[in-house]
């Protein structure tokens, strides 16, 4: 019995952890302005969507590849292509309460219509996220979880110059500069083997430096989940709506719309509190204004739980 | 701590953290314009000596056009009206500077009007535009009373009585451009931009000038010169 009982533990922290996870991947950028946009979920690598035990400390990492091309073949093309590294610490100091920071850590690479290559390496913009559980089905092995989330992107990143001083183009920016606040709801269900997961964020952006806003948006995520004892697997599908950007005061040729990613995750927690995650996604329907050519996003991420 | 001093802290950790850029310059083309007989007291036209007292040419555009310039034509009106400027006056393209500058037809220093930074191809002629000289043309300053004037130019020439010089002026606020050829394979960067040389030749530029009936004739005549005194080379 004990040990049925610690395999079922176990079974439900993987699960727990698991279960929700990560379909934050889709970090979908617009060259021209957007530095900071995204679409999925942040929250799930880092918070999980199970109910937070108290006094939880989990750190998470994540990478994640993304290229596009933005623009029209020799009028203003831009070839992007990005790495991503964010590191996350979230806390639950409440039972009904996780907290989040999260620092990106970005590489972007630009070639331009006229074959000008330009790349930015550095910190981006610190993000605080928190999730706060609001109803839960039953106290024990919840099968229904509403949260609410709050957030905010900081302008904690310098403007990025060149070497005479001028400013970078903002496709180059690490950072916007600006205070984006966030708000969503998210809903997690759970009919072991298998879980789901819902919620829809949307961002305020604000007018950060040089003049430059990047588009307001309201993003979901959809994903299914099932769970063989350590690995599982997700099916997600991520969803933006992104309102008009603006540029140096300017609105955006090549902002706004709607686009989707849709793709699977390989999730494998090879020991206790451990827990990997290896995925990508691929656009499944282009909506935005203008020509974006999305690539595949492709990402990678760890989390443990202390 | 209040907010404002949580991200003062983390803007200096951001800032202390490595931070790196690195940029490669792609395809760039410069365009200078000048006169060929700058300096010269007077030119000889049709064996009549002309001087030029005052003289000013405001060109508002000047663009490469690809040697397929048919295929890109589409791209290139489409680029034309994604590309707007701030400016009030004709857009910058990849292909094209708009970039109104007034040029001193006395003065022997080149004017640069700035770069374009086309995508890579052949290109088979430069595209000029002349026309009125908005409020912040390039070199506008020093060139007093061309503003909203595309040519004005003011001079005396050896025709009267005896050999007595007459005096003549020419301007207008008219619109021309057109085409002259060049070859030009910008297959990658260099190291340097390349630069496109346009001079008037002032004998051609003048001609006709002085037997025009009036001012805004004589300016019109000017204009029409303008293809057959352009010279362009590329360094």
């Amino acid at each position: 019995v004990t040990a049925r009982a610690g395999r079922a533990a176990a079974g439900r922290r993987a699960l727990g952890l698991a279960a929700l996870l990560v379909t934050a991947a889709v970090a979908e950028r617009r060259a021209s302005a957007c530095a900071a946009c995204a679409c999925g979920d942040p929250t799930l690598t880092a918070m999980g969507s199970e109910k937070p035990v108290r006094n939880r400390l989990r750190l998470a990492w994540e990478g994640r590849h993304r290229s596009d091309i933005v623009g029209h073949s020799r009028a203003d093309e831009i070839r992007l292509r990005e790495l991503r590294s964010d590191l996350r610490l979230a806390f639950a100091p409440h039972e009904r309460l996780f907290l989040m920071a999260t620092v990106p850590f970005v590489r972007r690479e630009v070639t331009y219509v006229n074959l000008a290559r330009a790349t930015q390496t550095g910190l981006a913009d610190t993000e605080l996220r928190a999730k706060l559980f609001l109803y839960q089905d039953r106290g024990f092995a919840a099968r229904h979880l509403i949260a609410a989330l709050v957030g905010v992107k900081l302008p904690t990143t310098p403007a990025a110059r060149q070497p005479d001083g001028s400013l970078l183009p903002s496709e180059l920016q690490p950072g916007t500069g600006s205070f984006d606040p966030q708000l969503g709801i998210s809903y997690a269900h759970f009919t072991p083997p298998w879980s789901f997961y819902a919620s829809v964020t949307g961002t305020l952006t604000t007018t950060g430096r040089n003049d430059t806003r990047a588009s307001r948006s309201v993003a979901g995520t959809i994903a299914g989940q099932r769970q063989w004892s350590a690995v599982g697997v997700r099916l997600s599908v991520d969803v933006r709506a992104d309102g008009v950007g603006r540029e140096q005061g300017e609105r955006e040729a090549d902002s706004g719309g709607v686009i989707a990613f849709a793709g699977p995750e390989l999730l494998f927690s090879p020991a206790t509190d451990l827990l990997l995650v290896a995925g990508g996604k691929l656009p499944v329907w282009n909506g935005l204004r203008g020509r974006h050519d999305e690539g595949p996003l492709l990402s990678l991420g760890v989390a443990y739980d202390f | 701590m209040g907010c404002d001093g949580v991200v003062k802290a983390l803007t200096v950790c951001a800032a202390a953290a490595c931070s790196v850029s690195d940029y490669q310059p792609g395809i760039e083309v410069g365009f200078q314009l000048q006169s060929a007989e700058a300096g010269l007291a007077a030119v000889d036209i049709g064996g009549r000596s002309v001087s030029i007292e005052r003289g000013f040419l405001t060109t508002v555009s000047l663009g490469l056009e690809p040697c397929d310039a048919a295929a890109h034509a589409g791209r290139s009106r489409l680029g034309a009206v994604l590309l707007g400027t701030a400016h009030a006056h004709t857009p910058t393209t990849p292909t094209r500077l708009g970039v109104p500058i007034v040029q001193d037809l006395r003065s022997g220093d080149p004017s640069s009007p700035g770069l374009i930074r086309p995508p890579p191809g052949r290109y088979c002629a430069v595209r000029w535009a002349v026309g009125p000289a908005d409020d912040d043309a390039l070199g506008l300053a020093g060139a007093p009373g061309m503003a909203g004037m595309t040519a004005r130019v003011e001079g005396t020439f050896e025709g009267g009585v005896a050999g007595a010089r007459q005096a003549f002026a020419a301007s207008t606020s008219a619109r021309a451009g057109g085409t002259i050829p060049v070859a030009l394979d910008l297959a990658a960067p260099r190291g340097a931009p390349w630069t496109i040389r346009l001079s008037q030749r002032l004998p051609s530029l003048l001609q006709g000038l002085v037997e025009a009936a009036d001012v805004e004739a004589a300016g019109r005549k000017l204009l029409d010169n303008i293809p057959a005194a352009l010279a362009v080379e590329v360094l």
